[in-house]
Formats: C-alpha cells, sequence, structure tokens
C-alpha cells in the first residue's frame, strides 16, 4: 500500500472523520473540516485564509450558503497534499472534491489582499480559523457585483447581509477607502441603504 | 513552492497574477474569458479583472465583447507577443543552472531588473468599463424578493449566529 493511501485510510478511521461523517448539517460539517483542515495545515507551516462564499456563510451561520470552501494559502503543494491525504480529488486546477463529505475546497495561491490586521478569528472546539473581515467580504462582492456581474443579487445581497449584521463593528472608513479604490461608491451607497432598512 | 528564481521573474511583472495571466493567455488556443483565466489558475478574480483591464489599456491584450457580461481576452500579436517573448526570455535565464541567486538579488542587479521593468501599474481609469446603460438597476435586482425576505434572512442569520458563537472582539467562539 503507498504512503498516500495509509495515510487516507488513518485518516477515514480517525475520530475527527468519523466526527464529520455523523455531521449531517452541511454547514457545520464544512465548518468543522476547515477548522481541522487549518490546524493541519498550519502545523505543516502552512497559513490559511478563509475567504469568498464560504466565509460569509461563517458570518451568517449558513444562511447564504456557499458551494465551496475558498481557502487562500502561502504554499500550494503543502495545501494539496494535504488535501489528497484527506481523500480529496482534483477536479481542476485549484478545485478539489471529497465526494465521501461532500465538500469542495478551492485553493487560492496568491497573497491575501485584504487586510490581515482585520482578520476575525473561528474558535471552534480546540481549532482556529481565520476568517477575511466582512469589511473585506463586502468590497469585494460589490467589487464584483459591479464589474463582473456574475451573480450580482447574491453578491448584492450578501453585502447587505454583512452590513446589517455588523453594523455595531463594521469599520466604515476602512470600507469606504475600499469603494473609493474600486470605484464602487455608488452601490456600496445602494447596500448600505438597504442594510439600514433590514 | 516556486523557485527562488521563479519568484524573482513574478516581481518583475509586479505580481504573480500579472505573471500568471500571461502566461495563461499564451498558452490558451482561444480566447478566455477572466473568470476562466482565474479559476483555472487559481487567482483572484477581481484581481485578475483588474489586470487584464491594464493589458488592455497597454494594447498587451486585446478584448472582444461577446454578449452583454461576456468578454474574452487574447494576447495582442504586438505588446502581447512580445510581452510574452520576455516573459519566456526571463524563464529561461532563470532556469540556466548557472544563475547566481545571491547575485541576482544583489541590489545592482535589482537596479537593472528595474530599469528594464515594463510599468503596468498606473492608474487606470475604470470609468472606461463602466457605461450608463451598463449600470445595475438594483431596485429592479432587488424586486426578485418578496418584500421584507431578505430582512428576515438576516434577522434569521443574526439569531443562528448568536446561537452559535459568542463575540469577543474580533474573536467567536463556539459555544459549548
Amino acid at each position: 500500500m503507498k504512503l498516500e493511501s495509509k495515510t487516507r485510510t488513518r485518516f477515514k478511521t480517525s475520530p475527527e472523520y468519523k466526527e464529520l461523517k455523523q455531521e449531517s448539517d452541511l454547514f457545520k460539517r464544512r465548518m468543522f473540516f476547515l477548522a481541522f483542515y487549518t490546524q493541519k495545515l498550519k502545523e505543516n507551516g502552512v497559513d490559511a485564509i478563509l475567504v469568498g462564499g464560504e466565509a460569509i456563510d461563517l458570518y451568517t451561520a449558513g444562511s447564504f450558503a456557499s458551494a465551496d470552501i475558498d481557502l487562500v494559502v502561502n504554499n500550494k503543494v503543502i495545501t494539496e497534499k494535504l488535501l489528497n491525504r484527506f481523500g480529496f480529488a482534483k477536479q481542476d486546477n485549484t478545485l478539489w472534491f471529497n465526494e465521501d463529505l461532500n465538500i469542495v475546497v478551492q485553493v487560492i495561491a496568491e497573497s491575501y489582499t485584504g487586510d490581515t490586521e482585520k482578520l476575525r478569528k473561528f474558535k471552534l472546539k480546540k481549532y482556529e480559523i481565520r476568517v477575511a473581515a466582512p469589511e473585506d467580504l463586502i468590497a469585494k462582492r460589490l467589487y464584483s457585483m459591479k464589474f463582473w456581474k456574475s451573480n450580482p443579487k447574491l453578491e448584492f445581497e450578501q453585502s447587505v447581509a454583512l452590513l446589517a449584521l455588523f453594523s455595531d463593528s463594521i469599520d466604515n472608513q476602512y470600507l469606504n477607502r475600499l469603494a473609493r479604490k474600486d470605484d464602487t461608491e455608488d452601490v456600496l451607497a445602494e447596500a448600505r441603504k438597504y442594510a439600514a432598512e433590514a | 513552492m516556486l523557485s527562488r528564481g521563479r519568484m524573482k521573474i513574478e516581481e518583475l511583472f509586479g505580481g504573480r497574477t500579472r505573471f500568471a495571466v500571461l502566461e495563461a493567455l499564451a498558452k490558451a488556443k482561444q480566447p478566455m474569458t477572466a473568470y476562466q483565466i482565474a479559476i483555472t489558475n487559481g487567482l483572484d478574480s477581481a484581481a485578475t479583472y483588474r489586470c487584464l483591464t491594464e493589458f488592455s489599456e497597454f494594447g498587451i491584450v486585446e478584448p472582444e465583447r461577446k454578449g452583454r457580461n461576456r468578454t474574452t481576452y487574447k494576447l495582442s500579436k504586438g505588446s502581447g507577443n512580445a510581452a510574452v517573448e520576455f516573459l519566456r526570455s526571463l524563464k529561461q535565464k532563470t532556469s540556466e543552472e548557472s544563475i547566481d541567486l545571491e547575485k541576482w538579488i544583489s541590489p545592482e542587479m535589482q537596479a537593472e531588473r528595474m530599469a528594464k521593468t515594463v510599468r503596468l501599474d498606473t492608474k487606470f481609469n475604470t470609468s472606461a468599463f463602466r457605461t450608463p446603460t451598463e449600470r445595475m438597476d438594483i431596485d429592479k435586482l432587488m424586486s426578485q424578493r418578496v418584500p421584507g425576505e431578505l430582512s428576515a434572512l438576516i434577522a434569521s442569520s443574526q439569531i443562528a449566529f448568536n446561537e452559535l458563537f459568542e463575540q469577543n472582539g474580533n474573536v467567536f467562539t463556539l459555544k459549548a
């Protein structure tokens, strides 16, 4: 038996895997997998930051479900090696899918473009996840909505939700700065209007 | 992990995105959308879009509008091919065994590289890409929801989140 295969078998018989399999709520399963996996990455010297839809999913407790987990990492090789060990199969250049757990991970081997000082931490049992700040997620969503128009309704609603949910703690000066830079001040103003009414 | 030599080429191009976008377009058999480039190369989609916008301004790539919201990009025959040639020659150079990395990172060589660097980071005018007809009608977009539906969803998120997590500054701890 090859080493990779042995490790996969070890993972499948581990208490963590059993716990993940038993979790019927996909939001919670993804959250616990993420916590466990980022801890393993950390042990292997890899920094990981949760960004994109799954980060919003976490902030909204699963109300705006995402199809995949977007992870910004500083070492693609180790990240992918670990995914492979945990039973994930490569779908294309960046997407990895574990059919058994029904979890998709997208590996983004880029520098984190948001402000690392503003990252939030989620502590789940003995694990910890670093997550992009709501301000950075809002800025990205509004930029994408305005210039990409891939799924403008969802992107706008996610921005409104984050603005409403974090109205007490959001750094508006920072968000305004991002919007000025991205030329999204108009859509940010609209999102704020909807958030105030929500 | 990328080799040190390759990292330097990326720096020369002003970051990994620019380097990867050029590489992707050089390999592509047909024009690609920004999204396709981003997703197949593990790049940030917004950064890829910005990069292609800059490349368009400098005539390195040629955008072609296909439908209302779809633009594909290909390398331009002049500047685009020249940029790729430049990239290939650098890759060849750094793959030579004789390259001295200490020398490569020396201030003298850095200065030499800087002198050769094609400046691509001048502020671009985003207004060129947002015409009044393209502006999103947000009220129309949001009218797809039943009145109060989004507010209810947000309120429900808030309740669910508070049930799951305890907040202490920037740290959220899962309740036992």
